[in-house]
């Protein structure tokens, strides 16, 4: 099937203007500005059913459509600030496909009034950067943005911000805390971007990949576009396949049409050797851990947002991590509360010590030198942060723990007793 | 000390936000670029500059990790430490990479010429094992080899 996100597969050397405009791009743009009013560019992405792509899931139109009414100026920030470690498909996207990219922020922008939009990327992308402001200039320079888009007399400014490593950032009120020069640290919510956003103005942030669907909906229609994928999770969807898996990858498919099984087996070509599956990390480090161990059914389920609810996980932003049957799953859940335990911002004391003391309990379990109830207690500062965080961080730091607990116990309990490592000799 | 061309730069930053206030993070890089690190008079030259107190300057220059307050070695490298690149061999070409460099993680090589840094996931996770050289450059799907290489030419540059 032909890709609509990742469209770099398909045409080579898409991130030159002109080979994107050979191939339709800005027509969206063209058509939003001069045929559309911006109310009726948010009510088609409303009825497209599109959903955001940096994990929550929530109705990108809905979102547009709180800004309040007569407030400006307003803001569209695009979040690039992709950290979750197994995730890289934005950068595939910036880096590849950024006028796709751009054209869906000055879409988005026109359809909520904004003229300064930004994207917010993390420092660790020098390269991806680049292609940006290139891809902003050349972009500028054919008149997409910048002063009277198109000969209209909507003008657009973007500016590219770079991050300087700090995962929080990604989380959207951090992330414009960081954008107005302050420390990377979540803003209670409400009040929500929305009414009180970058500035204290109305703002709307999206991810990288929801905005490159918007000129395939302008372009296409809200019809269309919603026939793809199932009724609440409309359109494709760009997995990051990471792990023991013979091809790793970024792989598009429409949701609810592709299980686990399909991932792995057919788009990645197997398990690296041969192997067993062991478990599957469907949202990076941030959702709780699957396995066919505990329950078959999960590798045959067609994935969308909903699918793994019944199995206690999300899919998120769909970075599936896959693990293979000599990987010990506490080493793994070490792996990740330790990336948590950096990645905490301090600001809440249960996210702040609760990291802290997962990491450290993991780390004796692992290094054989655990008691029988480190297990419980591990479980238990897990569960006892669960809810009572600023932002979600927090909880998502409890999954690898609380996942790995509930299918493998027997494993954590093998090394304690056997004071290490099995599956590493 | 920041040069001219740096401070008007960084002037320059200042009109591009609505607040001049959000120059801070591409003063931060800028600098950096320049002087290599971030010293204390930098700090508050930049904090002159954006009219910030040092101590607000810093506290943004310490929170993230790409800014350096300690003079680095000539190059830095980060390494990815995070799960899909380890499950693809990435612990194992650290310790070739710290026995090659003579340091750990956190450490400047004995020659003072690379810092060593351990990173969060970098985004190449599909090209595993992954670091970033100087801020700038991807290195992935690392061997043995290919670090190797990599190390001579950043030695003798
Ligand atoms: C800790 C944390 C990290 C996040 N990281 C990212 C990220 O890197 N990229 C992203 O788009 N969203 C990230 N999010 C989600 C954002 O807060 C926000 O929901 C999203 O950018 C909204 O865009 P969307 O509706 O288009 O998905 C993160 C959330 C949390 C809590
Ligand atoms: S939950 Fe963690 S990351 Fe989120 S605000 Fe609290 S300390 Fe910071
Ligand atoms: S885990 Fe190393 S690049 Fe993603």
């Amino acid at each position: 099937m032909e890709h609509l996100i990742l469209r770099d597969l398909d045409i080579p050397n898409l991130q030159d203007i002109s080979v994107y405009e050979q191939h339709g791009g800005y027509d969206a743009l063209r058509k939003a500005v001069k045929e559309m009013t911006p109310d009726q560019v948010t009510d088609v992405v409303k009825a497209s059913g599109l959903r955001g792509r940096g994990g929550a899931g929530f109705p990108a139109g809905v979102k547009w459509s709180f800004l309040p009414k007569g407030v400006f100026p307003r803001y569209l920030v695009a979040n690039a600030d992709e950290s979750e470690p197994g995730t890289f498909k934005d950068r595939q996207i910036m880096e590849r496909n950024p006028h796709q990219f751009v054209e869906g922020i000055a879409i988005a922008s026109y359809a909520i009034q904004c003229h300064n939009a930004f994207i917010y990327i993390r420092g660790e992308f020098p390269y991806a950067a680049q292609c940006l402001e290139k891809a902003l200039a050349d972009a500028e320079q054919r008149g997409y943005v910048g002063k009277n888009v198109l000969g209209s007399d909507y003008s657009l400014t973007i500016t590219v911000h770079r991050g300087a490593g700090a995962y929080i950032c990604g989380e959207e009120t951090a992330l414009l805390e960081s954008l107005e020069g302050k420390l990377g640290q979540p803003r209670v919510k409400p009040p929500f971007p929305a009414s009180v956003g970058l500035y204290n103005k109305p703002t709307v942030i999206n991810n990288v990949e929801t905005l490159c669907n918007v000129p395939v909906i302008i372009e296409r229609g809200a019809e269309w576009y919603a026939k793809i994928g199932t009724p609440k999770s409309t359109g494709p969807k760009v997995f990051c396949l990471s792990g023991h898996v013979n091809r790793p990858g970024n792989y598009e498919a429409p949701f609810g049409s592709i299980s686990f099984r399909d991932l792995i087996y057919d788009f990645g070509g197997g398990i690296r050797g041969g192997k067993k599956l062991k478990a599957i990390l469907p949202a990076g480090a941030s959702g709780p851990m699957l396995s066919p161990l505990a329950n078959p059914a999960v590798m045959d389920v067609k994935l969308d947002f909903e699918a793994l609810a019944p199995f206690g996980s999300l899919l998120g932003s769909a970075s599936v991590i896959v693990l293979d049957e000599d990987t010990c799953v506490v080493w793994a859940a070490k792996k990740m509360v330790r990336f948590f335990e950096h990645e905490s911002c301090g600001k809440c004391t249960p996210c702040r010590e609760g990291t802290y003391w997962m990491s450290r309990v993991l780390e004796r379990i692992d290094a054989g030198i655990g008691t029988l109830g480190d297990v419980d207690l591990v479980a238990g500062v897990a569960t006892q942060m669960q809810g009572r965080t600023l932002c979600p961080l927090g909880d998502f730091s409890t999954s690898p723990v609380l996942g790995s607990v509930k299918i493998f116990r027997e494993e954590y309990e093998r090394h304690i007793k056997e004071r290490g490592c099995w599956a590493r000799k | 000390m920041l040069s001219q061309q740096a401070k008007s730069e960084i002037q320059q930053l200042m009109t591009k936000y609505p607040d001049a206030r959000s120059a801070i993070m591409p003063a931060l890089h800028l600098a950096q670029r320049e002087v290599g690190w971030l010293p204390d008079d930098v700090i508050q030259e930049i904090g002159d500059l954006l009219g910030l107190s040092k101590t607000e300057v810093n506290g943004v220059a310490t929170f993230y990790t790409m800014y350096a307050r300690d003079q680095p070695g000539r190059h830095t490298i980060m390494f990815c430490a995070d799960l899909p690149c380890a499950l693809r061999g990435a612990d194992e070409m650290l310790e070739h990479l710290e026995h090659k460099l003579g340091c750990r993680a956190s450490q400047t090589s004995p020659d003072g010429k690379i810092t060593l840094q351990e990173a969060e996931c970098l985004g190449g996770c599909n090209h595993a094992p992954v670091m970033l050289i100087d801020g700038a450059e991807h290195a992935q799907d690392l061997t043995s080899e290919k670090i190797d290489e990599i190390i001579e030419r950043l030695r003798n540059t």
